[in-house]
């Protein structure tokens, strides 16, 4: 058996050694890269593929959800994809991000999908400690106090949260003096089966000297192709062959000979970044003149240029070459940049060789992040980015939210209160707050001419957490402002007044104890001054309501003028003149029987009215200095209006 | 680093200076800085800078746009995003704007103009206490802005020297001051002003937001408008407007957000932006004129009131009490006829001064020689 067996397994290794060694299919990898975003959530203007393109053929770019949009177009081409900064993605931003402290803009680009980005100069514009928080999360303290402005979470995972940033920002090169380690990581690394790409982050060794000095305090800046240099052994010892550098370093396109043609095509590399005349070389291409010959594509930025050094540079938009700068072998290695606010995103194909690892081509594209084309509005290529929008609006509805967020309205003080007035419920079921509401929205409907309304109704669950307080470190009087009204009533409805006849008030109070006419829990109204009621918590549902009186009262005035003689509407569960009619006021949302008041639906003679807010803010007005400030003990609230009985 | 810095900051104030030879501008450059020719791309670069001002001042911001793009494609500088920021303000966008005033400032810190110009701008367009806030943080020295922030909601006259729109259109004589606040009807023909602002007055101009001027008389007023305290001026030529002006189809309800944009009241002819005010609504008199919840500040007073949806619902006036209150539109024909929106999409307030900016405009009067 042996003695058979060697001849066949010698002639099976002589077979194989005939057949010419297959070349392994190579590992496609997608790098997505931008850089000097500088928070711009919304769109900046329009952008040309070139400086020759005129205004009007120019489409509209940028906006974080284009982004967005356009990233993952990119990535369904290819799941191999990394998407990567090359700094300034923060710092020096518009009021929508920095009002929150660059949170939105460290929160979208968390939506976007970013992995990893060099540390740009703006980075440190608030400072290391900032830096640290934006990457590590958490809120923003003033003075020992969060700030109102930090952590509002529309784009985190949960209201007053900031999750920091879930890409890596990436530093080689800043080093803390006091530790002599890097402030943050300085190469991060993505795996493609068994191929490792290594990113490596830096900014410009020159930032001190752009920056706000307490910015860079205790921090050394230190050479950049020397940084990179030193870590090509030890990306090497883990097996790594591909390494991208992130450098917020940048140049300019120049022709040769100025005053020649230079439209600046966002894929062009015009003289090789060099200056016209003198032809010295820029900041960039000094710092890959001086790297290893391991790197193989250096994403760059800071200038706010673009440009693509490569294998697909097309000069002035028409003129095809292969370009790239030297690095310290003589190999040209491609190196780009994307403008700056979202205009462009870099795209680049990288082949790599499982086997020996190495970067075998490396082809980048520059392309505008278009939200438009101004040459063809049925464009399908814009459709299927809008249908993408359409159906991911999560980075649209976080912008959309910070928007509003950073209305100046927010601060303005409405009025002054004496006391808190929480959303919490007495054992009636009355509540502070909601008696502030349901006068406002009397108030608000009273005159004849708005709805002559004479009572109101406001249902428990739209006065909202946490009701009127100060904040713990505020005394009273308080200045409550806007936005803490808008806190309480927040859902934009408006006021309807509507007849009802007393059978159905009665009807509409028992409805709003569990088990009565389908409700499924007990809903508690806060009524306006001059209703009062009593209700027996052991009584049968529908039999719960004892005593309802109501005294007209003119709540337009403060002091709140009683108008008439009680009403006594139902004495002892007795509806006492079931036709009588009054107008009352409810919000749209219980007037369409919200919160399982039916009875509400039967209600005749609709008018619409303000928006609940609205109502509010026109009521609180009254108590706005130098008027005296509202006090929600003073008697002349007629409190309580609801009392329950065993 | 210090050529880069007293560069940046002569090339910031040349940019705002208006046209003028780029090889002097360069000349006088390396003369401050002490190093030796320009290099060739700089000439270059202000040359396409000196069309780019050119085109502004013709009132032609869309043939800036290139020239502009190519000048910051060769250099990342202060005074190119100093007009491309113009630029955007005389097309009219606001917005953009604000977001690339904030990089400009922020990016060039050596550029005090660049920092006044977005602090101003913000302040303008309803962020004030904001643009206090970054004031402190980041002080101006020798800068109108610096005066002018915490004056804004005083009556007294801003002093001279605030940033502004690019001037073009009609020139204006230097004694000429801001009386009043138009509002630009029919395509821009027409204006509505307060009557009391402009009785008596001889010569009058009015100047958009986008900095075009025009000669304006007195038209012949409708007997209800006057009676409301209203007169109509002829505008020649029409400070020509795009885009519709829009109303909300009802009186706003008390206690409703609202944003006034008024001419500021200031010490100097020359172009400003208007401002715009935010507070809430009061409640409606016998006459049916509602209440304002804010002061005049410093402005001429009067002026379109918008609602949170960004729609007009009527124009700010003052009474014989010296109160401002609105005036609803559906009193006043000229606005009554005005298309009404029915969408009703809060607005943030950049976005309703970025659409009033056309329609609002300075009425300018010079005093008897």
């Amino acid at each position: 058996m042996r003695f058979k067996l060697l001849p066949l397994a010698a002639a099976l290794i002589a077979a194989a050694a005939q057949i010419p060694a297959q070349a392994a299919t190579p590992v496609t990898v997608k790098i997505v890269a931008f850089n000097d975003y500088h928070g711009n959530l919304e769109s900046p203007g329009t952008f040309g593929q070139n400086s020759g393109v005129p205004t009007a053929q120019r489409p509209a770019v940028g906006g974080a959800e284009y982004i967005a949009a356009h990233i993952a177009r990119m990535r369904a081409a290819n799941p191999n994809t990394i998407v990567v900064g090359g700094g300034d993605l923060i710092g020096a931003t518009p009021l929508v991000s920095a009002l929150f402290f660059d949170e939105p803009a460290v929160e979208t680009l968390n939506q976007i999908g970013l992995d990893f980005s060099a540390v740009g100069n703006h980075e440190f514009d608030k400072g290391k400690d900032e830096l640290r928080r934006l990457q590590n999360g958490g809120c923003k303290f003033t003075n020992s106090a969060p700030d109102a402005n930090s952590c509002r979470g529309f784009g985190s995972s949960a209201p007053g949260t900031f999750d920091g940033a879930r890409f890596k920002w990436l530093s080689a090169n800043v080093v803390e003096t006091a530790t002599g380690r890097t402030l943050l990581a300085p190469y991060g690394i993505k795996s493609f089966g068994n191929t490792k790409v290594a990113f490596v982050g830096m900014t410009f060794k020159g930032t001190p000297g752009v920056v706000t000095p307490t910015g860079v305090a205790g921090l050394q800046f230190n050479d950049e192709a020397d940084t990179v240099n030193a870590l090509v052994p030890r990306l090497r010892a883990q097996g790594i062959e591909a390494i991208v550098v992130l450098l917020h370093q940048g140049g300019f396109q120049n022709p040769a000979t100025a005053g020649t043609l230079n439209n600046s095509d966002i894929n062009g590399c015009l003289n090789d970044l060099r200056a016209s005349g003198t032809n010295a070389p820029s900041d960039i291409a000094k710092v890959v003149s001086r790297l290893d010959n391991a790197v193989d594509l250096v994403i760059s930025a800071h200038t706010h240029a673009a440009y693509n050094c490569s294998r697909n540079t097309t000069d002035n938009g028409g003129a095809v070459r292969t370009a790239g700068l030297p690095n310290k072998a003589g190999r040209m290695v491609p190196v780009t940049s994307a403008s700056a606010f979202g205009r462009v995103l870099t795209e680049v194909d990288l082949q790599i060789d499982p086997v020996t690892r190495h970067v075998v081509d490396v082809s980048p594209k520059n392309m505008l992040v278009a939200r438009n084309n101004p040459l063809n509005a049925n464009d399908p290529a814009i459709a299927a980015i809008n249908d993408w929008i359409t159906a991911n609006p999560q980075v649209k509805n976080t912008v959309a939210a910070y928007k509003s967020a950073v209305s100046p309205l927010a601060s303005q003080v409405i009025a002054a209160i004496t006391a808190d007035m929480s959303n919490g419920a007495n054992g009636a079921g009355e509540m502070q707050a909601g008696d502030l509401i349901a006068d406002a929205q009397l108030q608000a409907t009273q005159p004849p001419s708005l709805g002559g309304a004479v009572m109101a109704f406001m249902n428990a669950g739209g006065v909202r957490n946490p009701g009127f307080v100060k904040p713990a470190a505020a005394s009273f009087p308080y200045n409550l402002t806007y936005g803490d009204a808008f806190t309480v009533q927040p859902f934009g409805n408006s006021l309807v007044t509507m007849t009802l006849t007393a059978q159905q008030l009665k009807d509409a109070l028992e409805q709003q104890f569990s088990g009565c006419m389908g409700q499924t829990a007990n809903r508690i109204m806060q009524v306006s001054n001059g209703l009062k009621y009593s209700w027996k918590s052991s009584a049968a549902p529908c039999s719960k309501i004892v005593d309802v009186a109501f005294t007209p009262t003119d709540v337009t005035a403060y002091p709140p003028i009683i108008t008439g003689p009680t009403d006594n509407i139902v004495i002892a569960g007795v509806v006492q003149n079931p036709t009588k009619t009054y107008r009352v006021t409810v919000n749209n949302f219980m007037a369409t029987g919200g919160d399982g008041f039916g009875v509400l639906v039967g209600g005749t003679s609709q008018l619409g009215g303000a928006q609940d807010i609205d109502a509010l803010i026109a009521y609180l007005a009254g108590f706005k200095a130098p008027a005296a400030p509202y006090n929600p003990a003073n008697p002349v609230l007629a409190k309580p209006r609801i009392t329950a009985t065993p | 680093m210090t050529f880069k810095r007293h560069g940046l900051a002569l090339a910031a104030l040349l940019a705002l200076a208006g046209p003028a030879l780029a090889q002097v501008r360069i000349e006088q450059l390396r003369a401050l800085n002490g190093v030796g020719p320009a290099p060739a791309s700089e000439m270059e670069r202000q040359a396409r800078l000196d069309e780019a001002r050119a085109a502004l001042s013709r009132g032609e911001a869309d043939a800036a746009v290139v020239p502009l793009d190519t000048a910051a494609a060769m250099s990342h500088a202060a005074d190119t995003e100093l007009l491309q920021l113009q630029s955007l303000l005389q097309r009219g966008r606001v917005r953009q704007a604000l977001a690339f005033a904030a990089h400009t400032a922020a990016a060039h810190r050596d550029t005090p103009e660049a920092r006044a110009l977005h602090f101003w701008l913000l302040a303008l367009s309803g962020q004030s206490a904001h643009a206090a806030a970054q004031l402190a943080a980041s002080p101006l020295v020798d800068s109108a802005v610096t005066a002018a922030l915490p004056a804004l909601d005083q009556p007294a006259p801003l002093g001279a020297g605030l940033p502004g729109p690019w001037p073009h259109g009609t020139d204006l004589p230097a004694a000429s001051r801001p009386i009043a606040t138009g509002l630009l009807l029919d395509g821009g023909a027409l204006a509505l002003v307060p009557a009391g602002a402009v009785r008596g007055v001889g010569t009058l101009w009015l100047r958009n937001g986008l900095g075009r001027a025009s000669r304006a008389s007195p038209a012949v007023t409708d007997s209800a408008l006057a009676a409301a305290g209203l007169a109509l001026l002829q505008v020649e030529p029409a400070l020509a407007v795009a885009t519709p002006l829009q109303r909300a189809p009802r009186p706003a309800f008390a206690g409703s957000p609202a944003l006034r944009v008024a001419t500021l009241r200031i010490d100097s002819a020359a172009p400003a932006w208007p401002l715009l005010q935010a507070g809430f609504l009061g409640r409606m008199d016998s006459a049916g004129r509602q209440g304002l919840g804010w002061s005049s500040g410093a402005t001429v007073g009067g002026g379109p009131v918008f609602d949170g949806a960004g729609r007009l619902v009527g124009l700010a006036l003052a009474g014989a009490d010296g109160q401002e209150r609105l005036l609803p539109a559906a009193l006043l024909a000229p606005l009554a006829a005005l298309p009404v929106a029915t969408e009703a999409r809060p607005r943030t307030p950049d976005e309703v001064f970025e659409a009033a900016l056309p329609w609002v405009a300075q009425v300018l009067s010079s005093p008897a020689p």
